[in-house]
This record gives structure tokens, C-alpha cells and sequence, in this order.
């Protein structure tokens, strides 16, 4: 049995654009929800790290990126913890290496996420 | 009292007649007496013929035509070496567009395009967004004489599809020539149309460009443009029409063969960028910052902090990062340039030598025109 779950950006839509679906089409919240949600359910249920393929699209406009990733975390899809979520997802590119900076925005975006969500927690008296 | 400036009377005197036509056209609809409706109209035709002096003063521009007026382009209509005369010839027509549109009249009747020499991309898709607008807002029906239009002119406005715009198809044989200057026809799209499929309209787009071109771009320059364009196009979704959403973007390009260069240009008509920062946390944030410099209220310095921080007009602190995705595309070329005008302010970021210059205009642009220049 294979311990890697994948998902493709790609069979989504190859030219993802907007964050909310009152954006138009192929937007960051319909990605999130339909297929992002339950792929990351079906793998951490599983046990198994989900695979996500970023590069067979044309480009991601940062708003796109933010909604899916730091909106999963906001969703409590993905934990608040950094490392706890580099042990659930991967983010590949194989076939445009350029697509690296993708990479690094998606995990920039994260942190970002998590850090705001950690800094509206309330306080322990 | 406040001292009113000799503008500022004249302008004043203006609106408060246009108050008074408003009222001269409701007392008509009570009094259908024919007698009285003659007087109104007399009433309404002079008090038109002052606003139109009123024009006629403020806007050298423009040139007594009967009655009417008539817009004189200039021989150099381009933002970047002649911005003030540029702007000052938009603004003419955006005071026409509305006095039209309040007064339910017809003013200006002659667009004189026979001077015009040479038309920048920019300013070129300025004017058609105008025209647009006009055409749109006015149910204005135009007619098209090109004999005395200068050729490169001519085909530049070919090219972008103005004469369809206009809806008046051109006959002149000039037309068939092929200009070192190749532009791409304009997109136009609303704001609140949610229909359309963004993402892969900007895909067809690039597609478009690389025929203009004859080559395709380099891989880097497509991930970035679609990047660019995508973020200009949901900034002015969410940011700049924030009371009637029902309002478009326009966005060319250009090649330059000879020089190998290509222009993209983005532009809308929206409350500006320095003014949607007035609006959000984020944005707020940011006049926070730099409300004890000297320069905080000037357009140009919140449009530089905005592209150094990333800061719109978006309440929701994980949102407004749009700006500092519009330099990707310049990075990838040779003297990659990104120049944003918005409202008076001018930023200008260059990545040869990693420099920004940013300056305030005198004049008010009144919208937003995003210009990505690179060379290949």
C-alpha cells in the first residue's frame, strides 16, 4: 500500500484565478473546499502524507494561493503547527523547477495564517 | 470665509448652474404651458453657453466648435514625456462626459485627431477607456474621417480595435501597413461580471501577445505575467469601484520590434490606490506609519509604502498583497520596467538597477494605469 496520497492543482483547473467563488471560477475557496478538504481528510485518516502537485498550471495569483492554504488553516483543516503540517502535506513541482517560488509563497502564506490565528487566541490569565 | 481661488470661483459658479438646470428641468415637467417650456429651454441654451465658455477658459484644449465644443489632440499625447497636457485633455473630457450625462445634452461634437504625431501605449488606452465610457454612458453614435490622420496613428488605433469600439467601421487603404509599433487589441471586461472564466482569459491573452510577438515567452515571463495581470484584475474586483462594482478594467500591449520591447497596460477608472489605503486596516496601518513624515499625504509616497509592504484597501488582515506581485513580470527582461500611475501620484520601479523613484503630478489622474515594459 502506498504511503503517499497526491492531488493535482492541474486536474483542478489550469489557470486558477480569485480567492472567493463570488471571484468567478477555479477560485482559491472552491479548491479548498471540494478538493483540497477532503484529499487532506482521506490522508491524514490513512495516516499517509498528501502529496500536492503544483506545476502543472499556468501561474497563481497570491490571492489563489492564500485562500487555499492559509484558509485551510483558518478552517482548522490544516493544525496550527508548522512542523505537524510539513508531516501531512508536501508540495511538489517536478516538472517546472521555476515553480519553487510558488513553493516558498505557499509556505509563507502559512506561517502568516498560523501566526494570525495564534495572535487572535485569547489569553491564559 | 475662505478665501476662494479664481479656479475655484469659476468651478463653483459652474456646479451651482448645473444645480440650476437640474431645477429648470423639474419645474418643466409641472408646467406643460408651451409658452413657458420655450422659456425654460432659452433659459437652458444660455445658461449651456456659459458653461461652455466656463470650458473654454479652463481647458486650452478645447476649441469653440458653432456652439458646441471640439477636443484638440495634441501632437505628442503620452504620460510619460507630456503627462500634464495628456491628463489635462482627459480630464476636458471626463468634465464633458458628465456634464452630458447631468444635463441630458450633446456639447462636444468634433474630436480632432489630425495633429496627433505620436499616441503612447498608455495614453492611447487612457483615451479609449475614455471614449468608452462617453459612448456608453451617453449613447453617443460617432463618425470616423481618417483622411487627414496621421498613418502610424491610424493603424495603432486599428490595431487596438478603437474604430470597433467606436462602432463605425474605417475605409482607407492606409490601414494595410504593417507598423514597427504592433499593438494588441484591448480587453475590456466589468468589474462585477463574475462569469467569466479569469484565469483562462488571461491564458488567451499571453497566447495573444506571443503571436504579436512571433515567439513565445521566456517560461518564467508567462508564470509571472499571468501572476501580474491576475492580482491587477482582483485588486480592481475588491478595490476600485467600491460603491457601483459595475464599472470595467482595460488592459493592451505592445510590441516594439526594433527595440524588442514589450508594454503591457492595465487601467481603470476606480477610486485610486492611495485612496482605497484609506479604507482598510491594513492600509490604515500604513498612513499610520508614515503619518509624521512630511510626505504622508501624497499619493506617490502611499503608493511606494503600499508596493514595499503590500498593503490595499482589503479589511481582512490575510488580504491586500496584491502590488508587490506586479514586479515579478519586470524582473524577468532586460531594463524591466514598472511604472504605476494612480490618482497624483507616480512610482516608477526599475530592475536593471533595483531603483525606485516615485514623484507627485500636478494633475489628478483619477483611476489607475498599470505599465509593465520589458525587453527580450
Amino acid at each position: 500500500m502506498s504511503n503517499i496520497e497526491k492531488i493535482d492543482i492541474g486536474e483542478f483547473t489550469h489557470a486558477p484565478f480569485g480567492r472567493y467563488r463570488k471571484d468567478g471560477p477555479k477560485s482559491g475557496e472552491e479548491f479548498r473546499e471540494i478538493w483540497l478538504e477532503p484529499a487532506i481528510k482521506k490522508a491524514r485518516k490513512k495516516g499517509v502524507i498528501l502529496e500536492i502537485i503544483i506545476d502543472d498550471v499556468e501561474g497563481y495569483g497570491d490571492s489563489f494561493i492564500e485562500s487555499v492554504f492559509g484558509g485551510a488553516v483558518r478552517d482548522e483543516i490544516l493544525p496550527h503547527d508548522i512542523e505537524e503540517i510539513k508531516r501531512i502535506i508536501k508540495i511538489t513541482y517536478p516538472n517546472k523547477p521555476y515553480f519553487e517560488m510558488y513553493k516558498n509563497f505557499i509556505w509563507r502564506h502559512i506561517l502568516n495564517a498560523i501566526k494570525n490565528f495564534k495572535s487572535k487566541e485569547p489569553k491564559a490569565i | 470665509m475662505k478665501k476662494l481661488s479664481k479656479e475655484q470661483r469659476v468651478w463653483h459658479k459652474y456646479y451651482s448652474k448645473t444645480k440650476h438646470i437640474k431645477e429648470l428641468k423639474r419645474k418643466e415637467k409641472w408646467k406643460s404651458n408651451d409658452a413657458n417650456h420655450n422659456n425654460i429651454n432659452d433659459k437652458i441654451k444660455i445658461i449651456n453657453e456659459k458653461f461652455i465658455k466656463l470650458l473654454l477658459v479652463k481647458f486650452s484644449c478645447l476649441k469653440k466648435f458653432g456652439n458646441k465644443v471640439s477636443l484638440n489632440l495634441p501632437e505628442n499625447f503620452d504620460l510619460e514625456s507630456s503627462y500634464n497636457s495628456t491628463i489635462i485633455i482627459i480630464q476636458a473630457f471626463r468634465e464633458i462626459n458628465e456634464f452630458e450625462f447631468k444635463n441630458k445634452c450633446r456639447i462636444l461634437v468634433k474630436i480632432f485627431f489630425e495633429r496627433l504625431e505620436y499616441l503612447s501605449t498608455s495614453a492611447c488606452i487612457l483615451l479609449s477607456a475614455e471614449i468608452d465610457t462617453w459612448r456608453n454612458k451617453n449613447n453617443v453614435s460617432l463618425r470616423v474621417d481618417t483622411k487627414q490622420w496621421n498613418a502610424q496613428v491610424l493603424n495603432q488605433l486599428n490595431q487596438l480595435g478603437f474604430f470597433v469600439l467606436l462602432n463605425c467601421p474605417v475605409d482607407d487603404n492606409r490601414i494595410a501597413q504593417r507598423n514597427i509599433v504592433n499593438f494588441l487589441k484591448f480587453e475590456s471586461y466589468n468589474a462585477a461580471d463574475n462569469s467569466i472564466n479569469t484565469g483562462d482569459l488571461i491564458v488567451s491573452i499571453r497566447s495573444r501577445i506571443e503571436k504579436m510577438i512571433g515567439s513565445n515567452l521566456p517560461v518564467l515571463s508567462q508564470t509571472n505575467f499571468f501572476r501580474a495581470v491576475s492580482e491587477s484584475i482582483l485588486n480592481v474586483q475588491y478595490h476600485a469601484y467600491p460603491v457601483d462594482k459595475n464599472k470595467p478594467w482595460w488592459l493592451t500591449s505592445s510590441y516594439d520590434s526594433t527595440k524588442r520591447e514589450l508594454r503591457i497596460v492595465f487601467c481603470d477608472r476606480g477610486i485610486t490606490i492611495p485612496k482605497s489605503m484609506e479604507v482598510s486596516e491594513k492600509g490604515k496601518k500604513i498612513l499610520e506609519q508614515i503619518k509624521n513624515t512630511t510626505l504622508w499625504n501624497h499619493d506617490s509616497h502611499r503608493i511606494k509604502k503600499a508596493m514595499q509592504i503590500g498593503g490595499t484597501s482589503s479589511s481582512e488582515i490575510f488580504r491586500g498583497n496584491g502590488l508587490h506581485c506586479f514586479r515579478g513580470f519586470v524582473n524577468e527582461g532586460i531594463c524591466g520596467k514598472l511604472h504605476i500611475v494612480s490618482g497624483k501620484g507616480y512610482y516608477m520601479f526599475s530592475s536593471e538597477d533595483n531603483t525606485e523613484i516615485s514623484s507627485e503630478k500636478r494633475v489628478n489622474l483619477k483611476g489607475t494605469i498599470i505599465t509593465w515594459s520589458v525587453r527580450f
